[in-house]
């Protein structure tokens, strides 16, 4: 989710405001600044395909090793559904809301605003259970 | 109501979606090519309603978890196991493969917060729900858990190695969960807000820290992790 | 003082994370790791053709400068219409890799917005930012409190939010006036 990470006003206005960059950079940036030397830094999530301030000159000094993608999702079935069947993870412990439909706007606003403690909520379309 | 456009599609009734952080991208418009009506929401399961003449693998009826990525299966990317970056599904741009409701950059497909959507190629994306599986654990792993469990294997985490990740949202959980699964020593999540370190405290078993509102997380951060000497690797699904 | 070889504070002992986190180290091995290697022909996909077979192409389909042809299969949500179409279709005619391809993407999402928005006015059935905007979640409770004591960083950009949101609505009013104003001038 690097495209809107928080904590740096000016990043937050150029980016998530202004559109001119592909997404904050700001936690790629904690990340490369903290990762010792030699260390390995990996992204995931969503970032625009506009450009991004991002230190690469600090990453190069460090000598990182940066990998990145969106996740292969199906790839990764057979080993977590072992792991949810062993009781390893439980996936829907992350689940704080459950929201009709109609109601997605507000859902929106909610996670959008971080109220009401939102992690991750989910929409039930009408009709359903 | 979506039709069927491909002899391989299938229109799945949805049943069950989720809001994800990276939807917040295209609601605060930062997904260029992102269209009034456009359909949000990659991360859903649903049931089967209608199939092209040639879907093989599924039935009208079928509990079905769609992964977020479109794909072939069959072509460059696909053959050597990219699915997340098939060549063959999105017109729209070369740089991303296709995803359900991300705006036209990702194929222009309509997205899972809606009643019915058009599934393409459903005999390569799609997989029946197990009947042991709980229909809230199917949709989360469409999208998140598999990303987070991902973001740890990026990382090339061996025993005992310190692991940061910034965001504590639901993929920096599921990133600091599988840190532990992957044998991780130490696991740091980074947040600004104090519920979302709780989470991670509670759901995670992470050590956690919040972002310094001051301009020096290198100096903070090098205490959390004691380097120099510290294999260290940092995942970056950011506060979202 | 120097830094040492060592690290200076040990990793907890594996044995007491296997005691405490469950599921600890088991996939410690490489090996059992779905991703390992990320590059593998071996899997089997469901896919039971060599090349898909290709989706119809109805009326214009935008495609970019760095595709050969059109991909088989393509998404067919909201075709290209209006100004903000055009804007579009110019943008596709440069590469992705230059920077006024998604610049102009974005603008044309811009004038997407208004263009509807006016519609709507002119249809009798205006967007109200009140309802549809999700906004009417802070009055459930929780809207002071998931804000304050929390250490939120984005507390001091939020206000820009309610202005971006505002900024269609702000530009169709301001327009609409100049151009009454304008008529009016003109009677006279």
């Amino acid at each position: 989710m690097g495209a809107e990470a928080d904590g740096a006003f000016l990043q937050h206005v150029t980016s998530a405001k202004l559109k001119l960059q592909g997404g904050s950079p700001v936690a790629l940036n904690w990340c490369i600044d903290s990762v010792r030397k030699g260390g390995r830094v990996s992204v995931v999530g969503a970032f625009g395909p506009l450009f991004s301030a991002v230190k690469i000159g600090d990453a190069m000094n460090k000598g990182l090793t940066i990998r990145t993608n969106q996740c292969p999702v199906k790839r990764q079935w057979p080993r977590l559904f072992e792991h949810v069947k062993n009781g390893i993870l439980k996936p829907s412990a992350v689940v704080t809301h459950r929201l009709p439909l109609d109601e997605i706007a507000e859902g929106y606003h909610m996670m959008a605003s971080k109220l009401d403690g939102c992690i991750k909520p989910l929409v039930i379309p009408t009709g359903v259970h | 109501m979506p039709a069927i456009e491909h002899p391989n599609d299938a229109i799945v009734k949805v049943t069950c979606a989720a809001i994800c952080g990276s939807d917040l991208h295209l609601y605060h418009g930062m997904m260029p090519d992102l269209r009034v009506g456009h359909i949000f929401g990659h991360e859903f399961v649903g049931t089967v309603h209608e199939v092209g003449p040639s879907v093989r693998n599924l039935k009208p009826g079928d509990r079905v978890m769609v992964p977020f990525n479109i794909f072939c299966g069959s072509r460059y990317f696909c053959a050597r196991g990219f699915f997340s970056n098939c060549h063959n599904v999105n017109p729209n741009a070369t740089a991303v493969g296709g995803i359900y409701g991300y705006s036209h950059t990702c194929g222009g497909y309509d997205g899972g917060q809606a009643e019915f959507v058009r599934v393409p190629l459903a005999d390569v994306g799609p997989t029946r729900i197990p009947e042991w599986m709980e229909e809230e654990d199917a949709v989360l792993l469409t999208d998140v858990c598999p990303t987070g469990y991902f973001a740890a294997q990026l990382g090339e985490i061996r025993e005992g190695d310190v692991v940061v990740v910034f965001g504590a949202g639901a993929v920096g959980l599921f990133a600091a969960s599988s840190s532990w699964l992957m044998g991780a020593g130490r696991v740091i999540v980074v947040d600004h807000i104090d519920y979302r370190l709780e989470f991670a405290r509670t759901f995670a078993h992470a050590e956690t820290r919040r972002t310094p509102t001051s301009s020096a997380p290198t100096s903070a951060s090098r205490q959390w992790a004691r380097k120099p000497t510290a294999r260290s690797s940092s995942t970056s699904p950011a506060p979202s | 003082m120097a830094y040492t070889r060592e690290r200076q504070r040990p990793a907890r002992d594996p044995e007491e994370l296997r005691r405490t986190i469950p599921g600890w180290g088991v996939d410690l091995r490489p090996e059992d790791r779905p991703p390992y290697p990320l590059e593998r022909r071996d899997i089997e996909t469901g896919a039971h053709w060599e090349i898909p077979e290709a989706q119809p192409v109805r009326g214009f389909r935008e495609k970019s400068t760095e595709h050969q042809f059109m991909t088989p299969i393509f998404g067919t949500a909201q075709p290209l219409k209006g100004l903000s179409g055009a804007i579009r279709r110019y943008a596709y005619t440069f590469s992705e890799a230059r920077t006024a391809h998604w610049l102009l993407l974005v603008v044309g999402d811009r004038v997407d917005v208004l263009e509807h928005r006016i519609a709507a006015l002119l249809r009798g059935r205006p967007d109200n930012p009140i309802t549809e905007s999700g906004i009417m979640r802070e009055a459930r409770g929780g809207a002071f409190r998931s804000r304050f004591g929390q250490h939120r960083a984005d507390l001091i950009h939020q206000p820009l939010d309610v202005f971006v949101y505002a900024l269609p609505f702000l530009t169709i009013a301001v327009g609409a006036a100049v151009m009454v104003r304008a008529m009016s001038n003109r009677r006279r």
